[in-house]
């Protein structure tokens, strides 16, 4: 019984690797522009030139920002549900969003000069706030509720301001709804070294420290027996999640759902935080490449941001989930 | 084990006023007294959980510590993951960094399943346990932990009469045979009475002569005999 369960577990982990595969090979195959197959070799082999820049400097960054987005917010949304024992918890509970977006605001609104440096400043923003709620926690008593109660705080004050700015400047607001929105469009693979490398060494953080982190589900006087230093190893994966969300938006925009849905099927799928954390990885890249994948091909030559088909599978999903929440 | 002139504080309300008493190691030691009394700080700073004043003689590292002294507090989450998971935890204090187990962590849980007796519970999904089942798996978490001192709070609070006797029937079992030293929060005086090799009475976060239970909970001590043998139970 005991190992058919853990068989099946893996099983499903080799069968969302190959479905990432697959989502890979057909978000490089398909797109606004149709090419045959023979066409589509000339451009993975580089013989024809066309087909070489659409595959290599247009489908792939897309393919590899998906991914990396999917990695960083499903990894943070899963350290913060974890160690806030929160379901409702996800990147925007602890600024993320809210901060990345004042960071964008301010830089279209003072600096539009500097759009290029977006990314930055949505990084700094996302990761600033994060930082700060933790601090405030910190001084407060880092208990689960106050993590929580901080974030609401502070989003709602920094959400005031986006609002403040935008009332002031329309024209901003039309750039600053482009990337609130979330998408991938337009990302080049220089843009991706630096979060993919926070993104990536944030993974493998939480994987290592993953049988520490899981010790803090048991409440923190358990967790204190045991020998753990509650307060540090908290703040220590609110930072990883701060970190690793705060790059994912950086380059993608709003995408925050993600972080809050994909938790929850990684916890249903796998047992122990270290494989909860490789499942929520392979789903959060599945589901952003998917929704990036179909936002390009449903409505061609033009395209629907990924943060809208993301909320549209995401949002029934999670109904489903909620649903078969019931306690068995 | 001398622990001497416990002081704690939650902001300026004192919990703990200069607890002095020795906890005999190897005996089952019960901790009665009113709700609010400071029953589970003193368990907390003997853990080294809370911030006190006054000597206990044990390692103030955390992990260390935790070699040491087991404490399970009153609440136990019901979390969805195999109770054999959940056991395993209690090997947190010898775990590497990645919290691989060793052999010998194995051997540990094993032998922690088997004392108490949680083998058919194992494999079972510890959210789906019933209130003694899920202590009774805890219990097997800080058997694991390998610590000479345990400290229970309430271990029996969510249990029926019948469970209650079975639990604390065990607890005594590992207090004789694996010499557990066990400093158990009992609001069953009659359990205390019947279970406990020590009695510690606790009365606004002081200590007080045990003699005063009747006073402190305003019961009686009724005496009566069984096989030619004096027993009392308090009414």
């Amino acid at each position: 019984m005991k190992n058919n369960q853990a068989t099946i577990r893996k099983a499903g982990g080799v069968a969302l690797l190959l479905l990432l595969l697959l989502c890979g090979f057909f978000a490089l195959r398909l797109g606004s522009a149709e090419m045959d197959l023979p066409a589509f070799w000339a451009g993975l082999t580089g013989q024809s030139a066309t087909e070489r820049i659409i595959l290599y400097h247009l489908r792939l960054p897309r393919i590899l920002g998906a991914v990396l987005a999917g990695i960083g917010l499903s990894v943070a949304g899963l350290l913060l549900q974890t160690v806030t024992g929160n379901d409702l918890a996800g990147p925007n509970i602890i600024g993320v969003n809210a901060g990345a977006g004042l960071g964008a605001i301010l830089t279209l609104f003072f600096a539009p000069e500097l759009v290029l440096l977006l990314p930055v400043t949505a990084f700094a923003g996302a990761f600033l706030t994060a930082l700060l709620i933790v601090a405030i926690a910190a001084r407060i008593d880092t208990s689960k509720a106050t993590v929580i109660l901080a974030g609401v705080a502070v989003t709602a004050l920094l959400n005031a301001g986006i609002s403040l700015i935008s009332l002031l400047d329309t024209d901003v607001l039309a750039s600053y709804n482009h990337f609130s929105i979330g998408g991938l469009a337009g990302i080049a693979l220089k843009q991706l070294p630096l979060p993919a490398l926070l993104i990536l060494c944030c993974f493998a953080l939480a994987l290592l420290f993953a049988k520490r982190i899981e010790v803090l589900t048991l409440g923190d006087s358990i967790a204190a027996s045991l020998g753990l230093r509650v307060r540090p190893i908290r703040i220590f994966c609110l930072i990883l999640a701060s970190a690793s969300a705060a790059a994912a938006v950086s380059f993608a925009g709003l995408l925050g759902f993600v972080g809050l849905v994909v938790p929850h099927m990684a916890r249903r799928m796998a047992r122990g935080l270290r494989q909860q954390l490789l499942y929520a990885a392979l789903l959060g890249s599945i589901l952003v490449l998917l929704a990036d994948l179909l936002g390009r091909i449903l409505t061609a030559p033009s395209e629907l941001p990924v943060g809208i088909l993301l909320a549209a599978i995401g949002a029934p999903f999670f109904f489903y989930l909620l649903i078969r929440r019931k306690k068995p | 084990m001398k622990i001497a002139q416990i002081s704690a504080f939650y902001g300026k309300k004192q919990a703990l006023n200069h607890v002095t008493f020795e906890l005999k190691p190897k005996k089952f030691t019960a901790l009665i007294g009113k709700n609010g009394c400071g029953k589970s700080t003193l368990l907390k700073c003997i853990a080294g959980q809370i911030p006190h004043t006054g000597e206990i003689p044990l390692p103030r590292e955390p992990r260390e510590r935790a070699k040491a002294v087991a404490l399970l507090p009153q609440s136990l989450p019901a979390l969805p993951m195999e109770a054999e998971a959940l056991v395993a935890m209690g090997r947190t204090p010898y775990l590497n960094l990645a919290g691989t187990l060793t052999p010998t962590d194995r051997e540990k849980i094993e032998e922690a399943i088997r004392l108490a007796g949680i083998q058919e519970l194992r494999h079972r999904n510890a959210a789906t346990l019933s209130g003694g089942e899920l202590q009774k798996v805890y219990l097997a978490m800080v058997l694991a932990q390998d610590a000479r001192i345990l400290l229970l709070d309430e271990p029996t609070a969510h249990m029926d009469m019948g469970y209650a006797a079975d639990f604390l029937r065990l607890l005594k079992t590992l207090n004789r045979e694996q010499g557990k030293t066990v400093l158990a929060v009992l609001h069953d005086l009659n359990a205390a009475a019947a279970f406990a090799d020590e009695l510690l009475l606790m009365e606004q976060g002081r200590l007080t002569d045990p003699a005063r239970v009747e006073e402190v909970f305003g019961v009686r001590k009724i005496f009566y005999s069984e096989n030619g043998e004096t027993k009392y139970f308090y009414q």
